[in-house]
């Protein structure tokens, strides 16, 4: 051993956090975005800047085996010809891509493993609306969100709950649910209905049932492709399987329900960090995504999130990630119009949920005694 | 120091090409360069952060790539190869933090006088701390000429050889084995007439 040798010793060389490395690749595909803005295609750049519209071909190979090219309609923020931009040391986010990419780097170091026999255990924070009354008649056709309604259909309210959840990582026994509810809180702006009841608290044997990829168990998640290309035509599979043929058709329809589809995999806590990946490169790549640069959680934490609009619903689909760190932290769905027959304000969040722990357990906690068992439902059967 | 075989050799040739390749292509399509960062982020980062301790570290790395971006038409490939060239950015980078440099090495002299909380896997570096030679060298690193700081960590701590910390530093070969030769015999200085390998395994012995 020489002095150069020890050299080594005198100051150890940690791996950089996986965070470090996701801001610095944010800044240099903001400086590459700038340059290609701005220099290379200036004519372009002159077109899409008042829209703020522009597309941006991801040439470079994505990591964690992502898809080599792919090609994404992106909403940028261009900074104004002359106008500097202070320097931001804090995460700056250009485009979905490089925000989904970000994440699924860093979903890579949480990774979970359970052997069989274990549990996966969930906890997370939810708040829904919850509506009574209405009438139980269809809409006339053509009626959608945006239509104006002089009353209201619908008494809604907001519920918060804590949710707990252990699964069996290998399918092969019961779950366990564990439900509590605060009491209800009015929409904003409005006062709580009569109607609105607290609920009582709630404990669930969960039957492991036959999952699909919008319910899907952990084992189910383990089995998928973690190719995006595979991955891509079992997702399009099962959106043809859930769709009828003339929304299948229907680019508007079809994109929603790809996106809703994609959502459930990326909304799964315990999905692998390789599945992550694939999903996030497939929502890349989905049209009309966008970033909303603050968006919170429903636990308070303040995000950026990957959206997209379901014109059908009114409504956006989001997945909320923590601006520094890209870890992810949540779903919300938010009106994207006023829905008079819900009650709902326009750019109001009806649902929204917050993950605060995923991990592995060996042993199910005991149920109480007035736990009640649930089963799969009409349509699924019980796996085995 | 080890020699590179025939085929480390071999492939590290291979990839000094790919990487002019992919820096000339950057030129015209911008978004590849990305691909450099993906290969050479970690190694940048872990080089920076060993030198410059704190969040200064994690910007500067990412401050080599975005300065390399803005610098790619400067490339020269017959001056080194990409990687020499992205360290010579971070030198000079560093150059800009040398004083926070050298009293992260001051800081870490000092705590090598405390007794060491490692065990386990560290225990060697604890060993080495208990017998004050990280001090002692920590410190010295800090007395070094920043000139011959730089082609001695490039070394030692970049790994790269001899003719790439030239390139890197945009000195002759020469010049580099001057500055190496200095700066390591002023840390052997530091270690006295001990010798490091014996005292280190002395105390592993006595524990």
């Amino acid at each position: 051993m020489n002095e150069l040798d020890l050299l080594n010793v005198v100051r150890p060389a940690p791996p950089p956090a996986p965070e470090a490395e996701a801001r610095g690749r944010t800044r240099l595909h903001r400086a590459i975005a700038g340059e290609t803005t701005h220099d290379a295609r200036p004519a372009m750049a002159r077109a899409h800047r008042n829209r703020g519209w522009w597309r941006l071909g991801l040439g470079a190979a994505l990591a964690g085996g992502l898809a080599a090219a792919v090609a994404v309609v992106a909403v940028v923020t261009l900074t104004p010809a002359g106008q500097s931009t202070p320097r931001d040391t804090r995460a700056v986010t250009a485009t979905p891509a490089d925000l989904l990419r970000n994440a699924s780097l860093v979903a890579a170091v949480d990774d979970l493993t359970a052997r069989d026999h274990q549990f996966v255990h969930v906890s997370y924070v939810r708040t829904a609306t919850v509506s009574d009354g209405g009438s139980m008649r269809p809409l006339p056709p053509g009626d959608g969100p945006s239509a104006s309604q002089s009353t209201a259909n619908f008494v809604s309210w907001l519920v918060d709950s804590r949710q707990e959840m252990w699964e069996s990582a290998n399918g092969s026994g019961d779950g366990l649910l564990r439900l509590s509810y605060s009491a209800p809180r009015p929409l904003p702006g409005q006062n709580l209905p009569p109607a609105a009841r607290q609920e009582p608290d709630m404990e669930f044997r969960i039957a492991a049932c036959d999952p699909d990829m919008r319910a899907p168990s952990y084992t189910y998640l383990r089995g998928l492709p973690t190719e995006p290309k595979q991955l891509r035509a079992l997702v399009d599979k099962e959106v043809r399987a859930t769709s009828t043929p003339e929304d299948f058709a229907d680019p508007v329809r079809r994109g929603e329900t790809t996106w809703e589809m994609l959502t459930g995999l990326a909304h799964a806590p315990a999905a692998p960090a390789k599945l992550r990946a694939a999903v996030y490169a497939l929502m890349a790549e989905q049209t009309d995504v966008r970033v909303v640069p603050e968006a919170t959680d429903a636990a308070g934490r303040v995000g950026v999130a990957v959206a997209r609009e379901l014109p059908t619903y009114g409504t956006r689909m989001e997945l909320v990630f923590d601006r520094t760190t890209y870890r992810y932290l949540g779903s919300r769905t938010v009106t994207v119009a006023a829905n008079p027959r819900m009650g709902y304000p326009a750019g109001m969040v009806i649902e929204s949920d917050a993950l605060l722990k995923t991990e592995v357990v060996d042993e199910l906690p005991p149920a109480g005694p007035h736990a009640q068992s649930a089963d799969c439902g009409d349509n699924r059967p019980k796996g085995e | 120091m080890i020699l590179p075989t025939e085929s480390r050799t071999h492939s590290i040739e291979n990839r000094d090409v790919e990487d002019a390749d992919l820096l000339r292509r950057s030129r015209t399509d911008p978004e590849s360069f990305a691909d450099l960062y993906d290969r050479y982020f970690g190694e940048l980062h872990r080089y920076a952060a060993r030198r410059v301790v704190g969040p200064a570290g994690d910007d500067l790395a990412a401050e080599v790539f975005l300065v390399a971006f803005s610098q790619r038409s400067r490339f020269d490939p017959a001056r080194g190869s990409v990687r020499a060239w992205l360290y010579g950015i971070a030198t000079n980078l560093i150059q800009r933090h040398r004083r926070t440099e050298v009293r992260g090495y001051r800081a870490l002299a000092r705590m090598s006088a405390e007794p060491p909380s490692g065990a386990g896997e560290e225990r060697l570096i604890a060993r080495v701390a208990a017998s004050a030679v990280r001090g002692r060298l920590a410190a010295a690193l800090g007395r070094l000429n920043a000139r011959d700081r730089h082609a001695l960590l490039l070394v030692a701590w970049a790994e790269l050889s001899q003719a790439e910390a030239a390139a890197a530093l945009g000195v002759p070969v020469g010049t580099v084995a001057s500055r190496l030769h200095r700066a390591r015999r002023q840390l052997r200085e530091v270690l006295g007439d001990v010798d490091p390998t014996q005292e280190i395994f002395l105390h592993e012995g006595v524990s």
